[in-house]
């Protein structure tokens, strides 16, 4: 078990920093496309908010894995039509169209979460504002905002976990995250302990992640 | 039209393989799912157990379950259970051979993670009743396992539909990970389709939309049942009851 581990040192490293980033990225730019379909969904009833509601239906219904093959695998359909309109060098790339997966399919999830927070803010704050005579958009940016996202963070944090989590089926498309180089590392050993490896690594990362969001939790709950 | 000529049913086309996929998808999701159900139970009890090991058991079972990502417990899973049934076999009757199949093992390690999952929705359908109808039940006599099934139980899954309807859906989504250790459900099957037809984005998209029909079905379904189990009930501002 230690000489898997220690022998293979920097790939675990390496495989352990790439899920981070590629986590924490999604879950970063998700949540910035997340907001105006939230916004959409919470505050629309024409045409914008029938989108948003599609978005959030088909982004939801795919499996992630799906999404995955279906971006990465088939663009290749269309690779001389990308190359012609310069996208090419995006999508040849299994890191750029895994990282598009996972933001498509995380913005639909935490667009209903902001969604939620954003619908149980009380009327009388929308009243208060427009009582302090704020414009709609200082109104959102300065108070609804935080509001909402002070509320949505637990389940914000819990996406985020879900997230790391998810992040494991880039290795099907070929990138070397954690999964990845444990898959790597299995296929030249035949030593099933990798995965176990591989399960104390994401069991300790999601651990970690769960204490610290407790304790943000705990510092804005008065916000919430 | 080529595209229409791939997807056509026969041998020249992919069309009965996708049906036949579709089914093995549905019954993956369709046999796990009692499964996970029971076994929610199970680590809820297991959870609030008299027993300190057994309380540890279930919040270990819980931890490790929601922490690993699906697709590790699956390869972990199948790997090591074929591990262990050879060995067993060889001990047994050596000579002989018995594997563990993709489905079986693709129903177990979805069960497991499913259930860690239930445990929770359990725990809140449990609350939701309230802890008085227990105790009512268990002073007019009757044993804990009649005040469950009797009292209990049918109070229960009105609370409990929202949760596992979620679940069901998450489940139906799962399935497609299977296809990793090649059972031969949905996704593997287009996999296989674009080996031989070169249309990825064809197959890949078609499957997508038929996930998303199903979701789309199911969600639809749970909303129906939950009208149906809360008629009679008040419904309040957010929430029922």
């Amino acid at each position: 078990m230690f000489e898997l581990y220690f022998g293979e040192m920097a790939r675990w490293n390496d495989g352990l920093i790439l899920t981070a980033v590629m986590s924490t990225l999604s879950v970063v730019i998700g949540f910035f496309v997340a907001l105006p379909i939230a916004l959409a969904r919470s505050k629309s009833k024409g045409i914008p908010g029938w989108l948003a509601l599609g978005y959030v239906n088909v982004f939801r219904g795919v499996p992630l894995l799906v999404l995955m093959f279906l971006i990465y695998y088939g663009s290749g359909q269309f690779s001389r039509e990308l190359r012609s309109i310069g996208l090419w060098w995006f999508f040849r790339d299994a890191y750029y169209c895994g990282l598009l997966a996972l933001v498509l399919n995380t913005a639909a999830y935490q667009a209903e979460i902001i969604r939620g927070s954003l619908d149980t803010i009380a009327t009388s704050v929308l009243e208060t504002n427009a009582a302090l005579n704020l414009t709609r958009w200082t109104s959102f940016r300065r108070v609804l905002l935080p509001i909402a996202f002070a509320k949505a963070l637990p389940p914000l944090g819990n996406e985020y976990i879900l997230m790391v989590k998810a992040t494991s089926l880039l290795a099907i498309i070929t990138v070397f995250d954690l999964m990845g180089q444990a898959r790597m590392i299995f296929s030249e050993t035949f030593d099933l302990r990798v995965y176990y490896i591989a399960a104390a690594h994401y069991l300790v990362l999601v651990l970690l992640i769960e204490w610290v969001l407790r304790r943000v939790e705990a510092r804005i709950k008065w916000m919430a | 039209m080529t595209w229409l000529n791939s997807l056509s049913y026969g041998s020249g086309g992919w069309g009965d393989e996708l049906l036949h996929g579709l089914g093995v998808t549905l019954a993956l999701a369709l046999a796990t799912f009692p499964f996970a159900i029971v076994l929610s139970f199970l680590i809820h009890w297991a959870k609030v157990s008299r027993y300190r090991p057994v309380r540890m058991f279930g919040r270990a079972y819980t931890t490790v379950f929601k922490s690993l990502p699906e697709i590790l417990t699956l390869l972990i899973l199948y790997y090591q259970s074929q591990a262990i049934v050879s060995w067993l076999v060889t001990a047994v009757a050596p000579g002989s051979h018995l594997s563990i199949s993709p489905f079986v093992a693709g129903m177990m390690s979805l069960a497991f993670v499913i259930s860690a999952y239930g445990s929770e929705v359990v725990r809140g359908a449990l609350n939701a009743v309230g802890k008085g109808q227990f105790e009512a039940a268990s002073s007019l006599g009757l044993s804990p396992f009649h005040a469950f099934f009797k009292v209990i139980l049918p109070q229960l899954w009105r609370h409990a539909i929202p949760g596992f309807g979620n679940l069901w859906v998450i489940l139906l989504k799962d399935t497609s990970l299977v296809s990793v250790i090649t059972l031969f459900e949905l996704t593997h099957v287009a996999t296989l389709a674009i080996n031989t037809t070169r249309q990825p984005f064809l197959f890949f998209g078609l499957i997508a939309i038929i996930y998303v029909l199903l979701v789309t079905l199911s969600t639809r379904a749970q909303k129906q049942i939950e009208k149906r189990v809360s008629r009679g009930f008040i419904r309040e501002e957010n929430g029922d009851v």
